[in-house]
């Protein structure tokens, strides 16, 4: 199917939003280059939709359109090496966000289930998780709060990350667990 | 264990910590297992929705990942839906530059239609659309302000957006002047360090800025910045892309430090890399620390045999209170700060730059006065 409607363009980037942020910052593992990228992105589709490019399938194109531009900030900032270690890497993730494709109704859900989950943590964990994602506090700084170090709160926190994740695919259920 | 293996791929590669071959070996486990595919989709949604959920929340920063998700959502649906209605308007007979959506104020009040010479400026969390009598289209982001002239011309004073222009326009801004006949092209005007960013995706566009005159094609995407000084330091370079300004790199230095007192700190080119290089006084020696400003992470840390105990016993302002104190008159981005002794006077020197350019500033830690040397 070929997407040429320039207002069935940007539909298509608000309901993949989510998932598009969440490829981006996959990459880039730095909420604000995320951001930054992403707003380019935006922007640049918008550009191709008045231009009524033709795409053929939406989501490998934005997702090349945001790995040119990863590459882009790799190449600028003092992660220059990851352009050429991470590319068969980026290949994959592409991949695997092209298979999952969740759209807007999944991700809402997603995101209701994860306010339950976060009730369901231990004091010490979501006061880690709140810490890191509401606060914004580097690890350093958490670690020396806690007495401890920035490598093992960095284990703890993915931890609870993955605790949070299988809590968010037991709510979604059998068969509602894609991706 | 190919699961746990995976787990600790995932960590190394989320952390930032992986090695190439770790990532190769993390790239062929997701290649060969759908599953893990998709493990590494809903981790990464993970991420989305925790920053998402904690938004709204009344300690979160202002600049939240929904903020922006939804600024940028709401910025390509006016582009698009500007240029359509651009279209439909296009035969109008109407000469007037109009607000065809977002608020807009001009002359003290919301603006539905907009004057030659008067100048604009759009309010609000969402973006403006503004549709020009020869079927142009507007696409202004929360804060823009400009003026819109006779003969095509736009003044941008600040702000960007996205512009589709149908016939013969120029742009002038504070960093440079953009002339077309007919293009569809982003503007973003960035104040610290002042830079316009031009990205041209229909159509050609001349620009003149800094004494640079070139042409920009479809596809292209160009930056326009001051030149640094003779001998001076390109600053809009070495802000490129950071996350830590310079109180951070004073933090992430004195922590890594373990304690100590700071006794300068400088954003400067290493090896054509940007660093912020801190220097600590701890006992009778001095750490030194290159903290990335992207990242906030310790590139590089030395000790030298140096006895500044007496300088940094005898300062009763901090260095970072200083720059805290100086940054409440002058607000900026600082670039230097170092504590010196002069003919047996302790002071604290700062440079911070705004949008004018570099100001050099002395503090006196002894009274927390703040003066300005020159610019």
């Amino acid at each position: 199917m070929t997407h040429s409607d320039a207002a069935q363009l940007v539909r298509l980037l608000l309901e993949h939003r989510d998932s598009l942020f969440g490829f981006t910052l996959a990459l880039t593992h730095d909420r604000e280059a995320a951001e930054e990228i992403f707003q380019e992105v935006g922007l640049a589709v918008a550009g191709e939709a008045q231009k009524k490019t033709a795409v053929e399938r939406f989501l490998p194109w934005v997702h090349e359109m945001i790995r040119r531009r990863v590459a882009e900030y790799f190449r600028k900032s003092s992660r220059r090496r990851e352009v050429e270690h991470a590319e068969p890497l980026h290949e994959a993730v592409a991949l695997a966000f092209e298979e999952a494709g969740a759209g807007a109704s999944e991700l809402g859900r997603r995101q209701s289930h994860l306010e339950d989950c976060l009730e369901e943590l231990s004091p010490a964990q979501r006061g880690m998780v709140e810490g890191r994602y509401r606060d914004h506090r580097s690890l350093r700084e958490m670690a020396r709060e806690a007495d401890s170090t920035e490598g093992s709160l960095k284990v703890l926190l993915f931890r609870v990350r993955r605790l949070l994740a299988r809590c968010i695919e037991e709510k979604m259920g059998p068969g509602g667990g894609r991706p | 264990m190919e699961g746990s293996r995976f787990e600790d791929l995932l960590r190394l590669w989320q952390d930032d910590e992986a090695s190439a071959s770790d990532l190769a070996e993390l790239a062929e486990l997701l290649k060969g297992d759908p599953e893990l595919r998709r493990e590494v989709v809903r981790a990464s949604l993970l991420e989305v929705h925790l920053y998402r959920h904690y938004a709204g929340s009344l300690t979160a920063r202002r600049t939240s990942s929904r903020r922006s998700l939804e600024a940028a959502a709401a910025i390509v649906v006016l582009a698009v839906s500007s240029f359509l209605l651009g279209r439909l308007f296009l035969r109008s007979e109407d000469s007037t530059p109009r607000v065809t959506s977002g608020e807009v104020w001009s002359d003290g009040a919301r603006a539905a239609v907009l004057r030659e010479g008067h100048p604009f400026e759009v309010r609000g969390g969402a973006p403006a659309s503004i549709r020009l009598p020869d079927g142009s289209t507007l696409a202004l982001a929360p804060g823009s302000a400009g003026t819109l002239g006779t003969e095509g011309r736009v003044d941008l004073t600040r702000g960007g957006g996205t512009f589709g222009f149908r016939g013969r326009h120029r742009v002038v801004t504070p960093e440079g002047t953009l002339a077309t006949e007919q293009a569809d092209l982003q503007i973003l005007l960035r104040k610290l360090p002042r830079e316009l960013v031009l990205e041209v995706s229909q159509g050609t566009v001349r620009v003149e800025a800094y004494g640079r005159h070139e042409t920009v094609l479809a596809g292209e995407r160009q930056r326009y910045s001051p030149p640094p000084p003779p001998g001076g330091v390109d600053y809009a370079r070495l802000f490129e892309g950071a996350t830590v300004d310079l109180g951070g790199a004073i933090d992430r230095a004195t922590a890594t430090a373990g304690g100590g007192i700071p006794l300068q700190a400088v954003l400067e080119n290493e090896d054509g890399r940007p660093v912020f290089s801190v220097r600590v006084a701890v006992d009778r020696r001095v750490r030194e620390f290159d903290v990335d400003p992207k990242t906030g992470t310790i590139l590089e840390e030395d000790t030298e045999e140096e006895d500044h105990s007496r300088l940094a016993s005898a300062l009763k302002l901090p260095l970072k209170a200083a720059l805290a104190r100086a940054l409440e008159l002058y607000p900026g981005r600082p670039v230097e700060a170092e504590v010196e002794e002069k003919k047996g006077r302790v002071r604290i020197e700062l440079k911070i730059l705004d949008e004018q350019g570099l100001r050099r500033l002395e503090v006196d830690p002894e009274t927390g006065d703040v003066r300005l040397e020159r610019k």
